[in-house]
């Protein structure tokens, strides 16, 4: 634009004044009307059928991706065991579970988790812990079913239990487990939101804790206290920061070596790290961490889906009468942001406050991680769950034993008790509204 | 800063008659509104690479406009104006062009619009190297296993002083820091053109396609690892580079062709090398282009000539006529056209209408096909492509196309396989339907053999698709890689 046009452009705006304001008539009264903003607030892009999960925030200026077209690649890409072809790929390894990001974590899905044939696929891990947290003195913390020495850990196989619960068997000729250390399963997730979650503030998260339930509503989360900062991310809320999230993945899933873990997932008594060549120190560099660090702050959360927006706000209104709410927090917001200012300030709808919670004895995998009990689960956010359910292979819970969301709510225990029988006590009806709601949301 | 090219004419016209309407001083005759003016006219800066550039537009006002002046560089020139609309055709100079509107009414108001339109290549890409210019210097990095990037020895990936980002080249001619207004890479050489209409050669000399060579019997084939100025050639305002030779247009319309000529790309009636320009015999050409071994001009009436290889179709004779053609033939279109880009085998036409003709190779669906997969491998007759009816630009290279609509988007189409569209998605598009995300603004885009740079009206410049020796101009690219997705090049200080 010429000097002269943003002449004419300033004597408009001067001359012109305040514009009028665009408020559409206020409905007022019902309850009914639909009044939240974009699902991932600024960050949020419209829905569409495929890809739901790895596109960029669509307001951001490719200007300001930092390293995140970078980072999408080394997400994508195959990394091969050292000495590689390329050197920025190299290092996977020698004890891994997958050699690419995006084999756990897929464009439109979860990945698959629990195979139809009773084998166990790439959506879901193992950590390897008893109930005092104490890890497998042989194998470490978790399991690595791939070994450069075609001897790996073990595979797990499944099946279902009495109870319909999963249970699940090391398949292992060498070794058995430790004793009490148990097979504790953890699902992957879908990526939704990663970004905005990290990116809310540690005074947001503990706005919402209540370790002593002083408000005797029977909820009582707590914040999974780390060394020097809040556990966010994880099933247990094991990791404080997406970055610190991603290097733990790089370890122990694909035996990938960071500045934040300097180490091959082996532990003293594995040789087999030592025996096979290092992708460098570290094998992922700093700016590959970055990188990858950025593109997941910038992926996009998929807009709500919604046909009818009473029917819609009346399941909400249900989730929050039964006191899902309680837990599955509506809102958070994230804080200033300099590297991605357009993401400073944004209110979003994730429903997960980010605590702990007691989930009962149903729900308890016997390994106690990073602080946190065996029964105790970090509440997961509910975004995005509509997009998987019902793909045939998309499951929900830590260890999958729940293929629907109606059976997810019904395995609600301990803390979630008192919610799970109001659910149960809902006519069809009301049970078919408030799950639509989470199905759109 | 995304400026869209309709904000001008939308903010022009929303300040005229918005704000002065409310002017209730009716003692005064002259009312003081001046006449509004909207033109179809580029981003300015952009690049065109015709050396004729038409303005239309149209002019409003309370009262009636009396006049519409053209001046470019200060110099008035001659405009049609029926009152209302008004059109002009000027000459352009290499590099930046100024002109200025002004309309003016009954009364005296007056309205003027000052815009730019740079004639040239600004970005360019060849086999795995890549170019910019800026501020008339020439950045370079990427392959430069022959000297193609011109940094003065050559290098690969894994040595230090391998030019993965861009390096600056300062080009001295007699002790003076040439400037520079054009860029033609393609596969491993490299021309360029100086604001004196001289042309600088360098990288791969295999068939004498640098031009260095005498007027003799001898073909000079060396590589040149830095820029060497073509001394045969003189008072150039166009360049243009097939895979192994090269085209050049002076100011007086001639185009001048060397380089390999196995496939009569160099429009003699001959199948000799030469690395000495040979005088092609036309006149009056405004525009060339150049595909792997065939090449293309326009002439002042819109006509396309082209010569030079010919099996896939790319000259347009038709299914019965596929032999190679050593001088310049008409192809045959419907309307006059006003650009022409080649790939490797397959050739974009711009008509004046905006309607996009294709032809030549489609084994990648880089003329277009549709769902039910009608049109064939081969397209020998210049094609009208049904999914663009308004194309402000067009570009061509290797089996991909590109098209700029109306709304200012690029719109690929063709080979996608290693991240050459620039798309999220991995599917080769058979038709220009999917846009680059969120790549608007675009001042030029240099398509190279599977990577492409473009040129934003932020002076931002941005690369995608195969990584190799630093073809992408980034830090730490993956070697061997296809990048989806644009990434920003930072030059450095």
């Amino acid at each position: 634009m010429n000097k002269k046009t943003y002449l004419l452009l300033s004597l408009m705006l001067a001359g012109c004044g305040g514009g009028g304001s665009d408020n559409s008539a206020s409905e007022t009264g019902a309850d009914t009307v639909f009044d939240l903003g974009p699902a991932g607030g600024v960050a949020t892009v419209e829905y569409s059928e495929n890809n739901n999960f790895l596109q960029f925030i669509p307001d951001l200026d490719i200007s300001d991706y930092h390293g995140a077209s970078q980072g999408r690649e080394l997400f994508i890409a195959t990394w091969s065991p050292a000495p590689g072809d390329r050197d920025l790929l190299d290092g996977y390894g020698p004890l891994a579970i997958t050699d690419s990001c995006s084999n756990c974590h897929e464009a439109s899905a979860r990945a698959e988790s629990l195979k139809s044939d009773g084998s166990t696929g790439n959506g879901i891990l193992f950590r390897l812990r008893d109930e005092d947290g104490n890890e497998d003195p042989l194998l470490g913390p978790q399991l690595q079913t791939f070994s450069e020495d075609n001897i790996p850990e073990g595979t797990v196989t499944w099946s279902e239990g009495s109870n319909k619960e999963v249970l699940f068997h090391l398949n292992n000729n060498q070794y058995s487990l430790a004793d009490g250390v148990a097979l504790a399963p953890r699902l992957s997730p879908q990526l939704v939101g990663m970004g905005l979650l990290d990116l809310v503030s540690e005074s947001t998260i503990l706005e919402y804790e209540d370790i002593n339930d002083s408000d005797m509503d029977g909820i009582s989360g707590r914040a999974n206290q780390q060394s020097e900062c809040i556990g966010r991310f994880g099933w247990k809320a094991i990791h404080c920061t997406l970055k610190g999230q991603v290097a733990g993945a790089f370890q122990q899933d694909m035996g990938l070596t960071t500045t934040l873990n300097a180490l091959e997932p082996c532990t003293e008594s594995q040789s087999v790290c030592a025996l096979y060549p290092s992708g460098g120190k570290p094998e992922v560099s700093d700016n590959s961490l970055e990188a990858i660090n950025d593109f997941l702050t910038i992926l996009a959360v998929p807009e709500r889906r919604i046909d009818d927006e009473s029917e819609f706000m009346a399941g909400k209104a249900l989730f929050e009468s039964t006191g899902c709410d309680a837990c599955h927090r509506e809102t958070l917001q994230t804080g200033d942001i300099e590297r991605f200012p357009i993401l400073s300030n944004q209110v979003f709808y994730p429903y997960t406050d980010l605590l702990l919670h007691d989930m009962g004895e149903d729900l308890s995998d016997g390994a106690k991680e990073a602080g946190a009990e065996p029964t105790e689960w970090r509440t997961p956010p509910l975004w995005g769950l509509g997009l998987i359910e019902g793909d045939g292979k998309s499951r929900f819970l830590h260890d999958g034993r729940a293929s629907d969301l109606d059976t997810a709510i019904l395995w609600h225990g301990g803390e979630a008790q008192a919610s799970k029988e109001a659910f149960v006590e809902l006519t069809e009806e009301q049970r078919n509204t408030l799950l639509a709601f989470l199905r759109s949301i | 800063m995304k400026f869209k090219r309709s904000l001008l004419s939308v903010y022009v016209v929303a300040l005229l008659t918005g704000c002065g309407s409310d002017d209730s001083d009716s003692t005064i005759i002259n009312d003081g509104i001046a006449p509004e003016v909207s033109t179809s006219s580029l981003e300015d800066n952009r690049s065109v690479n015709s050396s004729t550039f038409t303005i239309n537009g149209s002019v409003s006002d309370t009262d009636e406009v009396t006049s519409v002046i053209l001046k470019v560089n200060d110099q008035a020139l001659p405009v049609t104006f029926n009152g209302a609309d008004f059109d002009a055709v000027f000459t352009l100079s290499p590099g930046l062009n100024n002109y200025e509107l002004i309309a003016e009414d009954e009364l005296g108001n007056t309205t003027s619009i000052t815009k730019q339109v740079y004639y040239g290549k600004q970005v360019s890409a060849g086999g795995a190297h890549s170019g910019a210019i800026v501020d008339g210097q020439i950045w370079t990095w990427g392959r430069n296993n022959i000297g193609q990037t011109g940094v003065g020895y050559t290098s690969t990936l894994s040595d230090e002083n391998h030019p993965t980002t861009p390096q600056l080249l300062a080009v001295y001619d007699d002790g003076e820091l040439v400037t520079f207004t054009s860029l033609a890479f393609n596969q491993n050489a490299s021309i360029a053109l100086d604001s004196e209409g001289n042309v600088w050669a360098w990288g791969d000399g295999d068939g004498g396609q640098l031009g260095l060579g005498d007027n003799d019997d001898i073909i000079s084939e060396d590589d040149f690892y830095t820029p060497q100025k073509i001394s045969s050639l003189k008072d150039i305002i166009s360049i243009a580079r097939g895979y192994d030779h090269s085209v050049a247009l002076d100011k007086d319309g001639n185009v001048y062709t060397f380089g390999e000529n196995d496939k009569g790309q160099l429009g003699n009636t001959s199948n000799e090398d030469s690395d000495y320009p040979i005088l092609v015999t036309l006149s009056d050409i405004i525009m060339i282009a150049a595909g792997s071994d065939s090449t293309y001009t326009i002439d002042v009436n819109g006509i396309l000539w082209g010569w030079g290889e010919n099996n896939d179709g790319q000259l347009g004779q038709g299914e019965t006529n596929t032999d190679d053609i050593t001088s310049p033939i008409q192809v045959p279109l419907p309307e006059a056209i006003t650009s022409v880009a080649a790939g490797k085998a397959h050739v974009l036409a711009l008509g004046v209408s905006g309607k996009v003709y294709g032809w030549g190779l489609n084994a990648s669906n880089q003329v277009g096909n549709t769902e039910e997969d009608t049109w064939a491998d081969d397209i020998y007759v210049p094609t009208e492509l049904p999914w663009v009816t308004e194309a402000f630009a067009i570009w061509a290279n290797g089996n991909q196309s590109f098209v700029e609509k109306a709304d200012g988007l690029i719109y690929p189409w063709g080979f996608n396989g290693l991240g050459t569209l620039g798309l999220e998605s991995d599917e080769d598009p058979i038709a220009p339907t999917i846009a680059i995300t969120d790549l608007d603004g675009i001042l030029d885009i240099g398509a190279g053999a599977l990577h492409t740079i473009a040129l934003r009206n932020d002076n931002g410049l941005f690369s995608w698709g195969w990584s190799f020796e630093g073809s992408l101009g980034i830090n730490d690219p993956i070697n061997f890689w296809g990048y989806s997705l644009p990434q920003k090049i930072e030059l450095s200080e």
